[in-house]
């Protein structure tokens, strides 16, 4: 699949052009049609069998961070784009600007920190990139209040066909998208890359509102914290037990004639799936399922560890159920009746 | 040829009692700029390059750095562990690792999401025990590729920064090997009187205790310690010694005043920069185990400026290792044409 390449480009929120730019150029490839709207969106078309307005989405951004200030020895203040949990930004690499200047966010010395210091994470207005100059002037030559970072992380296929990569949340959505697409199905349907979800749902609204679905499916990196420790039923999802249908989040009451005629094509196609057990977070499906009169969703995930973070992690086999779990809900769709 | 020998050498570990196991990386750089090598029986890796006299000089730089250790293999092929030296334990949140088993075996140390996690929790100190590396095996399989004891290191890929300005991990106290690899290089230059030991001693993150035993056994008569210094930050006091201002000559009890005195003027003498500070008693450097080491061995010490120390990302400037290196050639040099023991005398 695409998600190697599309997991080492920078998409901060607001500044997705680096993604956009790819899957403009396998779209090309493909031979899809598509356009980008006036947000920044990706609108692909997939024509074949017709039976309703299908529309399945994946953002293209993730969480990173945002230039507030250089101070007068060059070192660089930021502002979380997105949730940002501070405890992960300990100790990385990250890539400023435009022509990704290579920094690294530190920490004061354990040997210089009070007993109460140690072990406590470092409030992010305390953080600052170090691109190794001296001075404002220095530093200002490269970088410039307003530009985005981007963690720094390449992709590694490790253990028992598991994935590490940044931004898993979600190229493994936009990935899927780019499979289906290229797969050319005799199934109708549009291919939405969306800007701007982490910092609140932005492009997914203004896509819908062009494209008015009768059928919203949201492909998502979703949380997962099946980790020593932390009960299951506490966890969300587990990782390797197949795609994940969502039911009840933050910003969503998924139709539940829908969610259980998903899950009915699953069984049928035999692909593993499982339902998301937690109701915090929030995707695309929040604004498409509220566009004009209103409009049907589905969420399909891929269970990411360590979401948000530089190194987040997820099941290949995760990522195909998720893709043939979408591919067999668009075939299904346009069946007819 | 600094950059390339601290990009090779910080890609591999050394975690401390385990520095035995990649020491031809060692072996490759300093052979060409020295005539003999041995060990001693704590793993310090001694180059010497031999003089016309009998005065011995000793250059300790260590080799070791701060890493993990196994402790259990858990559910789920999660690993808990235990760590090896001093570090931050929010260091290691969100970072790969290579684990040393039977193979080498990626693996991930991650927190919960902050969609899954209150306020409360995140602002909580993390500590060692809470955090597991994540393999991505099932347990049997796991069992099958590591053991109890097996050791681990945080992955960084060394980076360049701006100017001469650059970032690994274990640059503490890899600098510094540098620095001896750079005086060794400009001693060859010369024909020294002197005997120089290059050591890169073996586990001083947890205790100092390569160099109380490769001294002893080269029985020098200076030493010259060698280890890095915390680098300014927008955290520190605004004195603190900034990177890529020069090496930082230490004052204090367990360094000799006289030696110092001579390294200092030989610095003004030939233009290399330098900064200073004031270390009353502990230096927390090889220097302590030195300093009474046989009857007693004068020391000086000179460390470079380092910012994050401890983490992944320590961040060095060459310039400064490249003006250590020379000063210290430079430095020996001075020596051989002096009366030592009239330096040395009270």
């Amino acid at each position: 699949m695409f998600l190697n390449e599309l997991t080492e480009l920078s998409g901060v929120s607001g500044c997705e052009y680096e993604v956009r730019n790819y899957i403009k150029g396998k779209l090309s490839e493909i031979g899809c049609e598509f356009y980008v709207d006036k947000l920044g969106n990706i609108i692909a078309h997939n024509k074949g069998k017709k039976n309703k307005n299908i529309m399945v989405s994946a953002h293209m951004d993730e969480v990173g961070l945002i230039v507030s200030c250089i101070d007068s020895d060059g070192f660089i203040k930021f502002k979380a784009v997105g949730g940002i949990d501070q405890r992960v930004l300990n100790s990385k690499v990250v890539l400023v600007g435009e022509n990704n200047i290579p920094g690294v966010i530190g920490s004061k010395a354990v040997h210089l920190m009070s007993d109460k210091e140690r072990g406590n994470s470092i409030p992010i207005d305390k953080l600052y990139i170090d691109i190794g100059t001296s001075t404002k002037e220095e530093t200002e030559k490269l970088v410039n209040v307003g530009d985005y970072a981007a963690f720094k992380s390449d992709y590694v296929e490790f253990g028992d066909n598991m994935i590490k990569a940044k931004a898993l949340d979600n190229r493994a959505g936009c990935s899927i998208i780019l499979e289906l697409l290229s797969q050319k199905l005799d199934a109708d349907f549009y291919g939405v890359f969306t800007v701007m979800e982490e910092v609140g749902l932005r492009g997914a609204e203004a896509a819908a509102y062009q494209l008015e679905p009768d059928l919203g499916i949201v492909l998502e990196g979703t949380v997962c914290a099946d980790m020593p420790e932390v009960d299951e039923h506490e966890s969300s999802t587990l990782i390797g037990k197949g795609a994940v249908l969502s039911l009840m989040d933050n910003a969503t009451i998924y139709d539940i004639d829908v969610v259980r005629s998903v899950a009915k094509i699953a069984e049928d196609n035999n692909i593993t799936y499982q339902y998301r057990r937690s109701t915090s977070g929030a995707n695309d499906a929040g604004v498409i399922h509220k566009i004009k009169n209103g409009a049907k969703v589905a969420a399909i995930s891929v269970p990411c560890r360590y979401i948000h973070s530089s190194i987040s992690v997820a099941s290949k086999n995760d990522l195909y159920s998720a893709l043939k779990l979408t591919k067999q809900v668009i075939i299904e769709n346009q069946k007819g009746e | 040829m600094l950059k390339e020998f601290l990009f090779d050498v910080c890609s591999a570990q050394f975690i401390s009692g385990f520095e035995h196991i990649n020491g031809d990386i060692l072996t490759k750089y300093f052979q060409p700029y020295t005539d003999s090598f041995e060990k001693d029986k704590l793993g310090s890796y001694i180059f010497k390059s031999s003089g016309s006299n009998d005065t011995k000089i000793m250059l300790a730089a260590h080799i070791d750095e701060i890493g993990l250790m196994v402790t259990g293999i858990l559910d789920g092929g999660f690993l808990s562990f235990t760590t090896v030296g001093g570090f931050n334990s929010a260091s290691l949140i969100a970072q790969d690792v290579t684990v040393y088993g039977k193979e080498n075996i990626f693996g991930v140390v991650g927190i919960k999401p902050p969609h899954l996690t209150s306020e409360e929790e995140r602002k909580k100190p993390i500590k060692i025990k809470e955090l597991y590396i994540d393999t991505g095996y099932t347990k049997e399989e796991l069992e099958k590729k590591v053991k109890i004891g097996d050791i681990a290191t945080v992955n960084r890929e060394p980076l360049s920064l701006q100017g001469s300005v650059i970032s690994a991990k274990a640059f503490d106290d890899r600098a510094c090997v540098a620095v001896m690899l750079e005086a060794a290089k400009e001693l060859k230059k010369i024909s020294h009187k002197s005997n120089v030991y290059f050591t890169a001693t073996a586990q001083e993150e947890t205790g100092l205790r390569g160099a109380k035993t490769s001294s002893y056994k080269i029985a020098p008569d200076i030493g010259i310690v060698l280890d890095v210094g915390f680098g300014k930050t927008p955290d520190m006091p605004s004195d603190s010694p900034e990177l890529g201002k020069g090496p930082i000559v230490a004052y204090g009890g367990r360094l000799n005043p006289k030696l110092i005195k001579k390294f200092v003027e030989t610095c003004k003498k030939y233009n290399y920069p330098m900064q200073y500070e004031a270390v009353p008693s502990r230096t927390g450097t090889d220097t302590d185990a030195l300093q009474i080491s046989r009857d007693g061995i004068p020391c000086i010490l000179l460390s470079i400026p380092l910012r994050y120390m401890h983490t992944s990302v320590e961040t060095i400037d060459l310039y400064d290792v490249e003006i250590a290196g020379k000063a210290i050639a430079r430095f020996i040099n001075e020596l051989d044409n002096s009366d030592l023991e009239e330096i040395l005398c009270f």
